[in-house]
């Protein structure tokens, strides 16, 4: 080969090395991927390649930027309460029915102005057998004004201990504007009569509360618009001594509680009043279905049309909500109304709800505290009460999967005018997989970016060493301005675990506002009314609700607190049945009451 | 030693099409033919040194490159099989099946090498692959090509065991392991295999155990305990478990994308991500690596970056179901609902029991005001996920004996009438192991066969088989009912000398 020829080959050699190594190269279509933007450096930052994630990293413990000033200091051992509830388990049953634990509720019984507290007590076995289920005393604690409080048990008559108890739930079912209240329990109820004296009657018999099954949680509020509190009951699961199957442990030798979808699920009821004091189950007029493991029920006005409807919590299978046609007849529609699944259609195993507006768009969204490996979810309210499940696009998914959750409350905790959300938590097994047995409280702070008004849920970091950084058995959850102070306090019970009083030390750097309602023509409670406090940053709305957390009940004020610049115009009222009333003048050093205007 | 032979291809005969498809290893590679290569001998070119302008050179010059030929053929026929081979052996040992296959496929049309080998291996992988009538045909023909005898035994019990058989397969196990013949892996893979199809999670975890021991820079043994931890809802143990087969192997992938589905499972998304990272590293997994991206984006709200990305994917594989299910949610739940509604009718067209894409239709339905479609999908969202839920539960609980049966179906019917044939298929062939006689497994058989023939005529012979099975069990039970005997329909089978158990 002649060297013009070589050199003639060396060039066509080149070009079609190139060719092949260029023009006909498939293009790869990721490689667009990494032009959009930001996806590799905010993905992949903590992870130079090759290197394999931290193991050790299993919770996300939250960020200590956000609620800085928020201060939540447990007061349990100056408040002179010294409460907890028992569940029985020393006795080696391990039994389903240790794993509901216990409520509270915060209620004024004396009507003196402070806020007291109810503890239901929860219950034993007796027997050679150890498998006679009995109850235990609750126990009244009256506040003498500094959130100091005294035990009454005894000489309020509220120390009944014929029932294995849960929960708690106040209301006036007679009108007289003395809290009564209801307690739930292993196959059966207790009505507790206020008798305006500082005692109490049990009157279930007499009232005909004649729930036999196990009954959870309870939620007062007028169904049916004839002026007096109805009650709707949850009940749980057949389980008894007689169907008590062997449920394994991670070995043989280690009996677990057996989980609910062991047991069949247990209708629950509505009581309706007859205006005198007693009551008739209503469950077939109301058209309540068979199949839910109810374990959490709050009532109030999810569509807004000024009827009171009711959201159930139930537990592995799909929540209920029962929308009102007005008359207390309801239509079931969790599923088209989308809030009885998650986000995929999966039933998940709810127990904790309650009923704010995160968004602050004037329409309730519906808060629920799930278990293990099923995220919390937070349902938005997009009008006429369908909701979508938006527990990943507000970072509530992004909290991990580890909790039990239990007793929740929207409340505004940093005085930025949205509600952020606590929630209680703690396991209800022996032998946890995944999460703990005792865990931790959760304060989400509702936070908004303002890029995209998105918002999220971020979880605050603790960094001390007090209640809400230190793993409990929680359950039930209540909130009350236990000090007169203006804002907020919370109540946790646990199970087998004292209950704790956990003060909102926080700096009131912001306007607080406290409303209570009382019904004339409506129920006295004035259950299922929607409070829209308006001012200068926007309007907040508030809805009354019966039920709510778990297991327990809350000061029925509502609450608000304000950026501090804030002023308040008024605020409008729309009572059970429709009716709207403006009040003007609307105090912030102390709580107003508003009593509802005549027709 | 000869009728436990035919025991064996009796056994799998009688598994024809009965296939157990390893999800995360089975490509879409298309079906050898025993005889594919047969005919297709490859033609060397002829080196003809007549043809060569060099043909006036001396003879010397000849005799050196018609020498450098022949060492090149010779080294071509020693070599190339050799190569084949060896990453025939190289590509099972990593689950690469698509590469074993295309190594077989050269070798199966080479003509110079050992058929019988090439056979027994071509065998193998389809073994592998599940396709066990593939596996038999191959296996008779490295016999006839004079394999070793007893190797083509042991295959057929791995076969046994892969495919649950393990009355059949399970007493070999010692044996097997007592003289492994370099198979330690493939003997524990088929047998940890069949345990997890029998829910025996100890058993499985107790060979993984073993395999781990004797091979500890295996990352295989190691990323089969994560999927049985994974399986047991040991989430914990499954992370470590797949993290150790990263260890060993960087590039096993499939155990970070499974990691990362053991994370999401916790809602652990960050963490999920940073191994979705490593996985979008291999072109295999790119695309469902990236998907799982956008899911974690979009868990995390950022729909914007989930949506940019999946609209890549979905402009490169249009029918990639996960991706597009994740973009329809997202415009769903973005205010979109008409652009979410086109984008899921077609899936939900081609897969109508796609809860996701269904749940998510529904949700968009709604949005448009028409509630009454969008109570049908919830509802059937509803229905599809109990029943799910009641086969795991059943599943859970289930023995191994026969009178576990009639469960076996009633899972095999939940699945195929809700969720994966192919779970469907794994119920009923365990059912169909235990009893090959009795009646209602034959007929969910053949009730089987008479849809799948719709889709593929050549499962005729499946179905004609089993109506036969159906009305002799029929005729069986016919003749029972009219002999006064408690029998039932194992002691007849024994009595006939025609069951498996014979």
């Amino acid at each position: 080969m002649n060297k013009p020829n070589s050199i003639l080959f060396t060039v066509l050699l080149s070009v079609c090395t190139m060719v092949v190594f260029t023009g006909c190269r498939e293009e790869d279509p990721f490689d667009k991927l990494t032009s959009i933007d930001a996806v590799n450096e905010s993905m992949g930052e903590n992870n130079p390649s090759g290197i394999l994630p931290d193991l050790s990293v299993t919770e996300n413990l939250g960020d200590n930027q956000v609620g800085k000033n928020i201060l939540l200091n447990e007061i349990t051992p100056d408040s002179g309460i010294d409460f907890t509830y028992r569940n029985g388990r020393e006795a080696g049953n391990n039994s389903i029915l240790e794993s509901l634990g216990g409520g509270v509720a915060i209620l004024d019984y004396d009507l003196n102005g402070t806020l007291d507290i109810f503890f239901p007590g929860g219950g034993k076995y007796d027997g050679e057998d150890k498998q006679k289920i009995t109850g235990l005393p609750g126990a009244l604690y009256s506040n003498n004004g500094d959130a100091v409080f005294a035990n009454v048990t005894n000489q309020s008559y509220t120390d009944n201990q014929t029932l294995y108890t849960h929960g708690c739930q106040v209301g006036d079912f007679d009108n007289d504007g003395f809290p009564d209240f209801v307690l739930t329990g292993w196959n059966g109820l207790l009505l507790f009569h206020n008798q305006g004296d500082g005692t109490f009657l049990e009157v279930n018999e007499i009232a005909g509360l004649e729930n036999t099954l196990w009954s959870s949680s309870g939620a007062w509020a007028d169904y049916n618009g004839d002026g007096f509190l109805d009650l709707y009951v949850c009940n749980y699961v057949n389980w008894s001594f007689e169907n008590h199957p062997y449920c394994d442990g991670p070995t043989p030798t280690q009996r677990e509680i057996c989980p609910p979808k062991e047991f069949e699920p247990l209708p629950d009821n509505i009581y309706y009043s007859n205006g005198d004091g007693t009551f008739y189950n209503a469950r077939e007029f109301a058209n309540l279905t068979d199949l839910g493991k109810g374990l959490g029920v709050m009532s109030a006005d999810y569509d807004l049309d000024g009827d009171v409807d009711i959201y159930v919590a139930n537990d592995t299978v799909a929540n209920f909500l029962y929308v009102n046609d007005g008359t207390g007849q309801f239509e079931e529609r969790g599923t088209l109304h989308s809030v009885a699944f998650d986000g995929v259609g999966n039933s998940n195993g709810s127990m904790g709800i309650d009923v704010g507006d995160y968004n602050l768009d004037g329409k309730p969204d519906i808060w629920v505290a799930n278990y293990e490996q099923e995220a919390f979810a937070l349902y938005r309210n997009d009008g006429q009460a369908m909701f979508t499940y938006v527990s990943d696009r507000t970072g509530v998914t992004s909290l991990g999967g580890l909790f039990v959750g239990f007793g929740s409350l929207y409340y505004d905790f940093d005085y930025d005018g949205d509600e952020d959300i606590l929630i209680t938590n703690g396991h209800v097994i022996n032998y946890p997989r995944s999460g703990r047995l005792l865990q931790l409280p959760v304060l989400l702070i509702n936070e908004k970016n303002e890029a995209n008004n998105y918002r999220k849920m971020v979880r605050k970091k603790f960094d001390d060493h007090g209640y809400m950084a230190t793993g409990h058995m929680g359950r039930g959850l209540a909130l009350g301005d236990l000090d007169n102070d203006g804002d907020a306090d919370f109540v946790f019970s646990n199970n087998v675990e004292p209950a704790a009083i956990v003060e909102n030390t926080t700096e009131q750097t912001g306007v607080n506002v406290r409303v209570k309602l009382i019904g004339r023509s409506t129920n006295r409670d004035a259950v299922g009314s929607i409070l829209t406090l308006k001012t200068s940053a926007g309007d907040f709305v508030r809805l009354t609700r019966g039920g709510a957390s778990y297991l327990s009940q809350s000061d029925p004020r509502m609450y608000w607190s304000l950026p501090a610049d804030t002023t308040i115009n008024s605020l409008m009222i729309q009572w059970p049945g429709g009716q709207t009333q403006e009040v003007l003048n609307i105090p912030t050093d102390r709580a107003l009451t508003v009593v509802q205007a005549a027709d | 030693m000869s009728d436990n032979n035919s025991e064996f291809e009796q056994k799998l005969q009688n598994s024809e099409n009965l296939k157990f498809v390893d999800q995360q290893e089975a490509g879409n590679t298309a079906t050898a033919k025993p005889d594919a290569g047969a005919t297709e001998a490859a033609e060397q070119p002829a080196s003809d040194p007549s043809h060569s302008p060099q043909k006036s050179h001396n003879l010397s010059k000849l005799v050196v490159i018609g020498t450098a030929v022949a060492l090149l053929i010779i080294g071509v026929v020693v070599y190339y099989p050799e190569y084949h081979l060896s990453n025939i052996h190289a590509a099972l040992r990593d689950h690469n099946l698509e590469l074993a296959k295309s190594h077989v496929d050269s070798l199966q049309a080479f003509p110079f090498t050992n058929k019988a080998e090439v056979h027994f291996l071509t065998a193998r992988l389809e073994r592998r692959r599940g396709d066990y009538d593939q596996m038999n045909a191959f296996l008779e023909q490295a016999e006839a090509e004079g394999y070793d005898s007893v190797m083509i035994q042991r295959e057929r019990i791995l076969a046994a065991a892969q495919a649950a058989n393990l009355e059949l397969a399970q007493p070999k196990l010692p044996e097997l392991l007592n003289d492994p013949r370099g198979d330690e892996r493939e003997i524990c893979e088929a047998y940890i295999i069949g345990f997890l199809q029998f829910q025996q999670h100890s058993a499985a975890l107790q060979l993984v155990d073993a395999w781990q021991n004797d091979f500890p820079e295996d990352a295989r043994p190691h990323f089969l305990q994560g999927v049985i931890e994974k399986s047991l809802f040991n989430h914990k143990e499954a992370e470590e478990a797949y993290r150790k087969a990263l260890e060993i192997d960087p590039e096993y992938y499939q155990a970070a994308l499974d990691i990362a589905d053991v994370l999401l499972t916790l809602k652990d998304t960050e963490r999920a991500i940073q191994y979705l990272k490593m996985a979008e590293e291999h072109p295999d997994f790119r695309v469902d690596s990236y998907t799982a991206q956008a899911h974690c984006l979009r868990m995390l709200g950022r729909d914007e970056q989930a949506e940019q990305i999946l609209r890549v994917v979905i402009s490169e594989y249009p029918e990639h179901m996960s991706a597009s299910i994740e973009l329809g949610r997202i415009l769903v739940e973005t205010n979109r609902p008409k652009e979410g509604i086109a984008i899921l009718e077609p899936i939900i067209k081609r897969d109508p029991r796609n809860t996701d894409a269904r749940h998510m239709m529904a949700m968009g339905l709604r949005s448009l005001g028409d509630l009454n479609k969008a109570q049908e999908h919830f509802d059937y969202v509803e229905e599809v996920k109990e029943n799910l839920a009641d086969a795991n539960q059943i599943a859970q609980r289930i023995g191994s004996g026969k009178e576990s049966i009639d469960q076996r179906l009633e899972i095999a019917e939940k699945f195929w009438t809700y969720g994966s044939e192919q779970e469907a298929m794994i119920w009923m062939r365990s059912a169909y192991q235990l009893d090959s006689l009795y009646l209602p497994t034959l007929e969910f058989m053949k009730r089987y066969y008479e849809v799948k023939v719709k889709e593929d005529p050549k499962l005729q012979q499946q179905l004609d088989r089993f109506i036969s099975e159906v009305e002799k069990a029929k005729a069986r039970q016919l003749q029972q009912s009219e002999i006064p005997t408690t029998a039932d329909s194992t002691e007849t089978a024994e009595n006939n000398g025609s069951g498996d158990e014979s």
